[in-house]
């Protein structure tokens, strides 16, 4: 499907309000045209020997009346043509929206928000004035003109000749005009799209720029894509100003009226029909405008909308099984199977992760330990599938993960990201994010576990105390332990803790767990973490460098053997002898 | 029931037209010449629009008199040039309010952007960026068709006044007839000016929403997944976008009503016109063909009488949008540059006299703190979390003012100093980190643009990043996505600290600037780090202990207030709440806390 395809097929489907629509654009247009008959009609009776009032007086009604109507016409052609654009341009807001909660998060990984926004906005914006007030003008231009003509062809055929004889320089100027404005239409709205980009960014990022002191570059860079913008737009202006094809028109009015005043001194046609004549050639000079109107407006709208499709249309998600199997949430083995899994599609040259085996009895308590950047996360998102292995496969109790459904999967896993990102909302919907139905007294529960309760109703609000973006307004221990509440809530059958304490004093931390552990005995537990009591007492330690699981054991038997796990240690404690060579 | 939300800002306030008015030709005075020029193009475009009527009306009097067929070509001439002149006016005219209303959307969306660059911290706390943006962006799209619309207004005006005229001088009884419908239309744009503008707002404020609702759910797509929100989600971001959709609706009644309402009160005038016009004929005061030129200058009247007062109710959406924008420039700063800034180079010297802080009216966050840290002293802060300690950093930069006390850097306060001045010399590794778009050595690069590559290198060997950095797909020129994604959080902490330790600040705040790393790394990171700081002052917040140990002085702080103050064994021995905190963290790494914990683990 083309994305002027997809466009048009939101359009017809309203099919209501369009024919709602067409009718009255119909009687408004034609009680448009119908005006200057009547006023040939009395100019005629004025011309007359024996003018009768009686006459002028019915037709002047007519005209009122046609008036009338048409103003009623319009208002109705007008208002459901607002709304077919605003109704299309929800639908097509929702749809993209939609599209894009089910990406993958590869997909987020590459675009930036900026980006998604100027399409979720101002693409949408420019579809919907192409509809309206775009196609209302190309409706009224197209039926002003075949009514007109129509009549102008009864009053004199011969005549009308000479509107045909203009008419392919007519399109000739229009379709010139359609040309230049592509491509500068194209870089109008994805200009935009960049400096939205940039500034998203640094609103995000003003904590930084303040911190750097570098507004000034910041506002240079900004007036930078603003002037390129501000130039397109201005070369979008001057070509739409030059386009005035209304000078043919005005032409043809002259010649029309010059040889129609031959035919009239010849007795051929008639003063009256030649002053008809005259004015229906003036409604022409409208459509005429907004034919040009209508193009410039296509050219973005259209522009638009493909921008707007394509991302729709990325296929990047992650594929739903045909036939899922179905989990309890059960406890059961979480086995790696030979995992390797390489960023960006697999194109990524450095492997994340390389050929990880291992095997978790249900239940267990995990520690993953390793430096910055040697798969820890990643692999925890493998588990969420986030992403799909490169290669190997992940079962949890028998079933291969990627044969149940994603929602079946992610609900029974309850995770603590390691950078928490808040919703701006009340800090209780931010804590029943993942079960909207939560009483209060649930919520609570959580917080309390979560060591979060009691800041919480310290707050003046308490729950209903509205974080800012990201949670901004709450310190970063604070911030935590809103998410761990938020996790525990869900009560999952695998809890991973990503790095979920790191803003948070020991103390407190190990409340948190020895209030976690009592809740959520025997459910497995993955804890990424750099705190050294963590790491001891889990049942298995995983210890990753580099993509590589390099061992995987008990604190005293690692504690022998590995260098790495060792290393953590070293300055803490009196560590036994190494039992294995260096190097291994 | 529509859903009701909150759609003024706290920062939102209300102009009067005559302001908004000024302040828009504020923004035009630059190019007065060319808004001169467009205002000539004007006038001469109005008074020429009446001439090619007068054209056609003065051929059929002509033909009616049964001249020879020739005798309109004259009449046929001067119309088409008078169109043509007409013509080139109207394209002359497009083109330079083209040129000027570009420049003015411009010159609206950098001033907006220079606001923004100057709003205090506070503001960004509680606004969502998705709104912020929906202002620059969107709505000063719309204030800048004003100047389109009120080109149009004015242009429509001189015609209506020449029309006018003309026609008081061609039958004055007839211009009476005509001129009685403009009550009429006065009226009716003075009912839709105030709902247009009250819808204009809602609808605008609507938007602003769903932007900020769609802008959150991109940015937490992570959450959303993790927690299988995706389908409530949807439910909510349907209601917001059906409400955008209703009052886009309630608007589009008030705009599309206007044009078609003024049109059918112009008909009526169409009626009294052409009863009068052929009364007058009937009585032998005019001829038929003045009520034809009366009939072509009454389309030419009415049609920008109509347009005037339907244009008057466009200009109040406009002005809607202008109040939006203008709000954003003009919301409240508290923190700005003294009037006579101190800008000298700062020794190192901090204090804290008395210092309260509060972010929320009535919850005191910080109590009386006073403390001295000298030049080169490297201090520690520890505490509970969210006792305090990163708002200590955050007013040291002064990213907000403090409620009660001062704070001094060199025996001034920081009030005095000139912000940049102070900022620049401060270095603040703050514990959310926010890393760009862009390559690994632009964000390195970021406080420091022409640092040499050795220097840059130095700082990666401090913070142990040479490692991952060279592992890269492209090294240091690796493209990073928005935030940094395609770095693990260790990572980016670590370019971050490299960040900062490149701008050589004199006084470093290390706010968790380690939190993310493994114990092991950094300790290396630590050894590199002390000969840095030797002679710099240092304040360092950390939850992991053994990372302050080595600190000349640590801060215990505890509810907001310091409790205690000392260096390690002093505090150790006073066996107050840094002991409690040192003891449970060093249990934490001995072997009987093993097997403390997994009893409640095993149970
Ligand atoms: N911008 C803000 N607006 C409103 N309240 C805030 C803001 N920043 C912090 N607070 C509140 O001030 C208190 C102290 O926060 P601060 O960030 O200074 O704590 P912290 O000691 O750094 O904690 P942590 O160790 O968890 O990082 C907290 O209760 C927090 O909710
Ligand atoms: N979205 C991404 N795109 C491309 N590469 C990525 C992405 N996220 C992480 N990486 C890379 O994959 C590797 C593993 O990252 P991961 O986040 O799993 O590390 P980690 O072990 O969790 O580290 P940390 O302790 O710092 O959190 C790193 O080298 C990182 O640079
Ligand atoms: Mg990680
Ligand atoms: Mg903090």
């Amino acid at each position: 499907m083309s994305y002027k395809k997809w466009f048009f097929k939101h359009l017809l489907k309203e099919r209501l309000l369009s024919t709602i629509l067409m009718i009255f654009l119909t009687i408004y247009i034609a009680t448009t045209s119908i005006t200057p008959f009547f006023i040939g009609d009395i100019f005629g009776e004025l011309a007359k020997e024996s003018r009768s009032f009686a006459i002028i007086l019915r037709t002047a009604l007519f005209i009122a009346t046609a008036g009338v109507i048409r103003a009623t016409a319009d208002f109705i052609q007008s208002y459901m043509n607002e709304v077919l654009a605003h109704k299309v341009t929800k639908n097509v807001t929702e749809e993209f929206y939609n599209d894009l909660l089910g990406k993958s998060q590869e997909f987020f990984d590459r675009v930036k928000v900026g980006d998604v926004m100027a399409r979720a906005t101002y693409d949408t914006r420019q579809m919907n004035i192409f509809i309206s007030p775009g196609l209302k003008f190309l409706f009224e231009a197209s039926f002003t003109f075949i009514f007109s003509v129509s009549f102008m062809i009864w009053i004199n055929p011969k005549l009308t000749l000479l509107l045909a004889a203009a008419l392919p320089f007519y399109v000739i100027t229009v379709y010139n005009y359609y040309r230049k404005l592509g491509p500068v239409s194209r870089a109008q709205v994805e200009q935009n799209s960049v400096m939205n980009t940039r500034l998203q960014e640094s609103i995000t990022g003003i904590r930084v720029i303040r911190n750097f002191v570098k507004e000034n570059e910041e506002i240079e860079e900004f007036d930078f894509e603003t002037e390129k913008l501000r130039e397109i737009n201005t070369k979008r202006g001057i070509i739409s100003a030059k386009y005035y094809p209304v000078s043919i028109t005005i032409l043809i009015i002259a010649l029309s009226f010059f040889w129609g005043a031959n035919l009239v001194t010849n007795g051929v046609m008639t003063l009256d029909d030649l002053v008809t004549y005259v004015f229906l050639m003036m409604t022409l000079t409208m459509p005429t405008w907004q034919v040009g109107r209508v193009v410039t407006q296509f050219q973005i709208g259209m522009a638009a909308a493909k921008r707007i499709f394509e991302m729709k249309e990325r296929e990047e998600f992650v594929p739903e099984p045909s036939t899922p199997i179905h989990w309890s949430g059960a406890q059961g083995l979480i086995n790696f199977e030979k995992i390797s899994f390489s960023y960006n599609g697999g194109s990524s040259r450095k492997k994340a992760l390389d050929n990880i085996n291992l095997q978790i009895p249900g239940g267990s308590t995990v520690a993953i330990i390793g430096n910055p950047g040697s798969g820890k996360s990643t692999l925890m998102k493998l588990l969420m599938r986030l992403y799909d292995p490169t290669k190997g496969t992940i079962n949890i109790n028998g079933i291969n993960i990627q044969d149940m459904c994603l929602s079946n999967l992610r609900e029974h896993i309850g995770v603590i990201e390691q950078e928490v990102f808040l919703f701006s909302k009340t800090i209780q919907d931010n804590i029943a994010y993942g079960k909207a139905d939560a009483t209060k007294e649930e919520i609570e529960g959580v917080a309390k576990l979560a060591h979060a309760h009691e800041f919480i109703s310290s707050f003046e609000n308490g729950y209903e105390t509205i974080v800012g973006e990201r949670g901004v307004t709450l310190s970063g221990g604070q911030k935590q332990r809103i998410a761990i509440a938020r996790a525990l809530l869900v009560d999952p059958s695998i809890l991973i803790l990503d790095d979920a304490s790191s803003a948070i004093d020991a103390e407190t931390e190990r409340k948190i767990q020895t209030a976690i552990a009592n809740v959520l005995k025997n459910r497995t537990t993955f804890i990424i973490t750099h705190r050294l009591a963590t790491i001891k007492n889990a049942d298995i330690i995983m210890v990753m460098r580099n993509g590589k699981l390099l061992d995987s054991g008990k604190h005293e038997n690692l504690i022998l053997r590995n260098i790495d796990y060792r290393n953590l240690f070293e300055r803490f404690s009196e560590l036994p002898p190494m039992k294995i060579q260096e190097g291994k | 029931m529509m859903r009701s939300f909150d759609k003024k800002e706290s920062y939102d306030r209300q102009y009067s037209d005559t302001d908004l008015l000024k302040r828009f030709f504020k923004y035009l005075t630059p190019y007065l010449l060319l808004v001169s020029l467009i205002i000539i193009g004007i006038v001469a475009s109005a008074i020429v629009t009446i001439f090619p009527p007068t054209m056609v009306q003065n051929a059929f009097d002509v033909l009616e008199s049964n001249a020879e067929w020739m005798a309109v070509f004259p009449f046929a001439l001067g119309y088409v040039l008078l169109s043509i002149l007409l013509w080139i006016i109207q394209v002359v005219l497009g083109i330079i309010v083209t040129i000027v209303t570009q420049k003015v959307i411009k010159q609206i969306q950098i001033e907006t952007y220079i606001s923004l660059q100057d709003h205090d911290l506070m503001f960004f706390d509680t606004e969502s960026t998705g709104k912020i943006m929906s202002r620059i962006t969107n709505d000063s799209q719309e204030l800048a068709e004003m100047l389109n619309i009120v080109s149009q207004f004015v242009s429509n005006f001189f015609i209506l006044i020449t029309v006018l005229t003309w026609m008081f001088v061609v039958n004055w009884r007839l211009t009476f007839v005509t001129i009685g419908i403009a009550p009429f239309v006065m009226i009716v744009a003075l009912v839709f000016r105030k709902i247009t503008r009250m819808t204009t707002g809602d609808w605008r404020a609507a938007i602003g929403e769903v932007n900020a609702s769609f802008q959150e759910s991109v940015s937490g797509i992570s959450v959303a997944k993790a927690f299988g929100r995706e389908k409530k989600s949807k439910e909510e971001f349907e209601v917001i976008n059906f409400d955008t959709f209703r009052y886009a609706k309630k608007r589009a009644f008030a705009v599309m009503g206007v044009y078609p309402l003024m049109d059918g009160i112009s008909v009526i005038g169409m009626f009294g016109i052409t009863l009068y016009g052929s009364s007058l004929i009937l009585g032998d005061l005019a001829s038929p063909s003045v009520i034809l030129l009366f009939l072509l200058l009454l389309n030419r009247f009415l049609y920008p009488l109509v347009r005037v007062a339907s244009q008057y109710s466009t200009i109040q959406s406009g002005f809607a949008a202008m109040e939006r924008v203008f709000s954003i420039i003009d919301a409240k700063k508290e923190i700005t540059n003294p009037p006579d800034p101190v800008i000298k180079k700062i020794e190192g010297k901090v204090s804290f006299e008395n210092v309260y802080q509060q972010y929320v009216e009535g919850t005191l966050v910080l109590k009386d703190i006073n403390m001295e840290i000298q030049t080169g002293e490297s201090i520690a802060i520890v505490g509970h979390t969210g006792v305090g300690k990163t708002t200590i950093a955050s007013l040291l930069m002064r990213f907000y003012d403090i409620y009660k006390g001062s704070i001094k850097i060199d025996g001034v306060d920081v009030r005095d100093y000139d912000m940049q001045c102070l900022r620049s010399q401060i270095g603040l590794v703050s514990q959310d980190v926010f890393l760009f778009s862009g390559t690994v050595l632009e964000n390195i690069k970021y406080g420091q643009p022409n640092a040499t590559l050795r220097e840059v290198q130095k700082v990666i060997d401090i913070v142990d990043a040479k490692e991952f950095i060279d592992a890269l797909p492209d090294g240091l020129e690796t493209e990073l996505g928005e935030r940094g994604k395609g770095l693990s959080a260790g990572q980016r902490q670590m370019i971050s600290f490299a960040r900062t330790l490149l701008s050589n600040p004199k006084i470093l705040i290390l706010d968790e600037a380690t939190a993310a790393v493994d114990a092991y790394t950094e300790w290396k990171i630590q050894e590199a780090l002390d000969k840095l700081l030797a002679n710099r002052t240092s304040i360092v917040i950390a939850h992991r202990l053994t990372t302050i140990k080595n600190s000349d002085r640590i801060i215990v702080m505890d509810q907001g207030r310091i409790v205690e103050e000392g260096n390690h064994v002093n505090l150790m021995g006073e066996e107050g709440l840094y002991s409690e905190l040192y003891e449970t963290y060093f249990k934490h790494q001995s072997a009987e806390w093993i097997s403390e914990i997994s009893e409640v683990f095993t149970d």
